[in-house]
């Protein structure tokens, strides 16, 4: 399987609701050191929906402390991003991905 | 979640390789994952990067595939260096280091082959053609 089997691929939750398509996936550098040097990337999340972009670049709710139009513009577009959680995917050879849950059930950007 | 965070498309795909002496090899054009692990985890397996491997990511994979195994077997006598162990990454920043030297990855195929080929042939030209 290679990353790019998952982007851009739909996503539906488990009530059959569209969430969206995968702009990213997160990764995390917690796994076993690989040839001793760096820490294997573990697939953490996928990042959905339309305001992924903003969480892409790190600008979360509490992560904009000002200006107040810039805080205004990520906080509106960070609310139509989702971050799925991996353990809550369904792989599919093809076709839309499928969630465990439904896209209320999601943690928000930060707590994902 | 402890460790340091990365996003794919953002902080990897298309990023430029660079070997172990500073030398530019290629692009990230694609990356493996593992099969999951007992816990369901998924890992980065290896980056994929030279002929092929950007077919495949933008969605012509058989011709992607097809062009990948023509150019090991044609260019690097079957060898598949399209696929770099994520074991030979040292550093993930501006670019991607590896702990590889620029001649072992794929994007080099063509080049090797011409050397050892055509260019290690020639009167002078200082390259054994057995290298």
């Amino acid at each position: 399987m290679r990353i790019s089997d998952l982007l851009d691929r739909s996503v539906v939750d488990a009530a059959g609701a569209d969430v969206g398509r995968v702009h990213d996936v997160r990764l995390v550098q917690d796994g076993a050191l690989l040839g001793g040097v760096m820490a294997a990337p573990r697939v953490d999340a996928l990042v959905v929906g339309g305001g992924a972009l903003s969480v892409r670049l790190g600008y979360h709710r509490h992560g904009v402390r000002g200006p107040a139009p810039l805080r205004a513009l990520f906080t509106a577009l960070e609310r139509r991003a989702v971050v799925v959680p991996w353990a809550q995917v369904v792989l599919a050879d093809d076709g839309p991905l499928r969630l465990r849950c439904t896209a209320a059930q999601l943690p928000g950007p930060e707590g994902a | 979640m402890a460790g340091r965070v990365l996003y794919a498309g953002l902080q990897l795909l298309d990023r430029q390789l660079v070997d172990r002496t500073g030398r530019l090899c290629g692009k990230v054009d694609d990356l493996e994952l593992s099969e999951p692990d007992e816990n369901g985890h998924r890992h980065v397996a290896a980056v994929l990067s030279g002929p092929g491997a950007l077919l495949a990511r933008t969605g012509h994979r058989r011709l992607g595939d097809w062009l990948r195994r023509s150019v090991a077997r044609v260019f690097a006598d079957g060898d598949e260096p399209v696929r770099i162990p994520c074991s030979r990454v040292t550093e993930i920043g501006n670019h991607v280091t590896l702990d590889v030297d620029s001649e072992e990855v794929a994007t080099f195929a063509s080049e090797r082959w011409v050397r050892d080929h055509v260019i290690g042939h020639l009167p002078g030209s200082g390259i054994r053609a057995d290298q």
